[in-house]
Parts: C-alpha cells; structure tokens; sequence
C-alpha cells in the first residue's frame, strides 16, 4: 500500500512539474489536496461557485457545457483556472468519466501561499498567467479572424454554434486534449 | 503623480508595504496625444517589452485582420492595463495601441520585474495574483460573451466586438 501511495505521488508530482517545473512541484505539492475520483463524480458545475483549481492525474474527466459534452482530458489537464483565480461562477461543468484522482488548490489556500510560501505560489501564477495571457490573445485573434472572414454572411444559428464552439474550446483549453 | 496605486480597485487587497514597492518600481510618465505604445506584430526583445497601466486619460486600441479593413477597436481607460498579454505570454502584439489625448501611464519592462522576483518574491507573488485575476476577469466576460451567442444562435455581440 505504502509503495503504491508513494508511486502515485511520485506520478503526481511530474504531472505537475510539466508545467510549473520540478522545483515549482516540489514547493507546490504539500499545499495540494488529493482527490480520488469515481465515474459520475462532479468536479464542479456550471454557473455555480467553485474557488478551485484542478489537476487531473489519473483517469479522464468530461467537459460540459449546457447539455453538450465538449471534451475529454485526461491526466495533465488543468480545469476551473478562472473560478479559481475570480471566485465567480464555473464556466463549464466538469465530471469524472472514468475513476482516477485529481490534485487540487483552493483560492484562500493561494492568497495564503502569497504571504508564507511566495515562491510556490509564484510558480502557480507563472504557469496560469502565461496560460491564460496566451489563451486570450491566441482566441481573441481567431474570433476576429473568423469575423472578418465570415463578415458578409448571414449565419444559421447552427453556424454560430459550431464556429463559436471552437472558439470557446480555444478560449479554455478545453480541445486539443494532451 | 503620488498614490496612484491605490486609486483602482484591483490592487485593493495589496499591503500598503506591497503598494509603496511597486509604486517605486513602476516609471510614471505623461505621454502625449497619438503616442504608439505598443504596436500591432512587433515583438519586444526579451528584456525591454513592457506593460503600462493606465493611470489618467485613454488609450485606443486597433487591430487589422489579415485581409486588411477590418479591426478590433476598444478604448482602454484608467485603471486598465496596454500590452499585458504579449509580455506575459511572449507573443507578437496583438494590437496597436495610441493614446488619444493626453495620457498619464505607469510603465513596467520585464527587466524590472525579473528584479523585482530576486529582491523580493512575495511582492512579486502578490503582484501576479492581481494580474492573475485581471486576465481570469477577461477570459471570462470574453468566455460569457461566445457562450451567450451559442445559446441564443446570434453572433452580432462578438461581431460587435470583434469586427469593426
């Protein structure tokens, strides 16, 4: 059992230094909150409050929103970055759909890295900041890419859905699953 | 100008301590009307590309698609950031930014803020959650409006904002 836990930690670990690096791991991971996860588990819903931040690290998760299943990550997927960060409402929602685990970070768990472990909390933010930095930009210059392209049509409301979809996918990291 | 900082909202939750330091480290100049701040494709080199924030006056934001004509036009006024993206995430800039009066900036370049993590990493750490915020702030009203469109079937909103 002990060689299992500590085999899964060592896996978390690297999940997490893929992005935050292996010394941004190292500080970050005994402020991390493990997860086991059940298929049907809800990580968090839409238009509903939730201050966390997710790391998947076993299993795949489903993202919804509204009705429509939009995608699946698997491990190394980071999920809920805005709720996080703003503690307003969660974009999407997103359920286990396979058992696995997730680590997870709250919000007043961050503020409070802030002041006693700044250089942990300062991987974290290296890492969301570039992310999301170049998700707005790279979604912002497709949308307007696709405006202008599309700019003398009249759309169906099923256009609209399908290149706007994209779009929101882009915008959250939700497609192009690592 | 003195206690800029504390003007706008998002920096209400740094200490007075955080706020005094980086009121220091930020240059607050005055620009005059029809300065470029940043401009459409140029890239900085890795130490001088810099962010401003907006601290009196506004600043018009444009941007060209690449069949030429059309553009993202927004005017950015106090309290907002010019050029936070593409210093953040090493991209091209994404727009030309001009002030359109007279304006009053603070300006910080990425050489000062590598600085600023090696002589003091929790100002630092508090800096990039106010900045974390913002950004998550913008991906989410961007996120609403795209969201609110597929549920209606209606694009015009996004066209709004993103064509001319």
């Amino acid at each position: 059992v002990y060689a299992r836990r500590r085999e899964a930690r060592v896996q978390a670990e690297a999940i997490l230094a893929a992005a935050v690096g292996a010394e941004g791991a190292a500080a970050l991971m005994p402020h991390l909150e493990r997860v086991p996860l059940a298929a049907g588990d809800v990580l968090f819903t839409e238009g509903a409050p939730s201050p966390w931040l997710w790391v998947v690290v076993e299993g795949e998760v489903a993202v919804r929103a509204g009705q429509v299943e939009l995608v699946r990550r698997g491990p190394g997927s980071w999920l809920g970055e805005v709720g996080f960060l703003d503690k307003g409402p969660a974009m999407a929602t997103v359920v286990a759909a396979t058992s696995g685990a997730a680590l997870r970070i709250g919000h007043d768990t961050l503020v409070r890295l802030g002041s006693d472990h700044p250089a942990a909390a300062s991987a974290l933010l290296r890492h969301l900041t570039r992310q999301l930095a170049t998700r707005i930009a790279e979604g912002s210059a497709g949308i307007a890419e696709e405006v202008s392209a599309g700019e003398y049509r009249l759309r169906k409301p099923e256009e609209v859905q399908g290149w706007l979809g994209r779009a929101l996918e882009q915008l959250f990291g939700w497609g192009g699953a690592r | 100008v003195s206690a800029w900082m504390r003007r706008f909202e998002r920096f209400a939750e740094l200490s007075d301590e955080d706020v005094a330091l980086l009121e220091r480290i930020f240059v607050v100049s005055s620009y005059p009307a029809g300065h470029v701040f940043v401009r459409e494709g140029e890239r900085g080199s890795a130490t001088t590309a810099a962010m401003y924030l907006i601290v009196e006056g506004s600043v018009r934001v444009e941007a060209r698609a690449p069949e030429g004509g059309f553009g993202v036009r927004r005017t950015l006024g106090p309290g907002q950031f010019v050029g936070l993206l593409s210093l953040l995430a090493d991209t091209p800039r994404a727009a030309t930014c001009t002030a359109e009066g007279k304006v009053t900036a603070a300006r910080l370049d990425r050489a000062t803020l590598q600085e600023l993590f090696r002589h003091d990493v929790g100002v630092y750490a508090r800096f990039q959650l106010v900045i974390a915020k913002h950004l998550a702030q913008d991906l989410r009203e961007l996120g609403t409006l795209v969201k609110e469109a597929i549920r209606s079937g209606d694009d015009r909103a996004v066209r709004e904002r993103f064509g001319r």
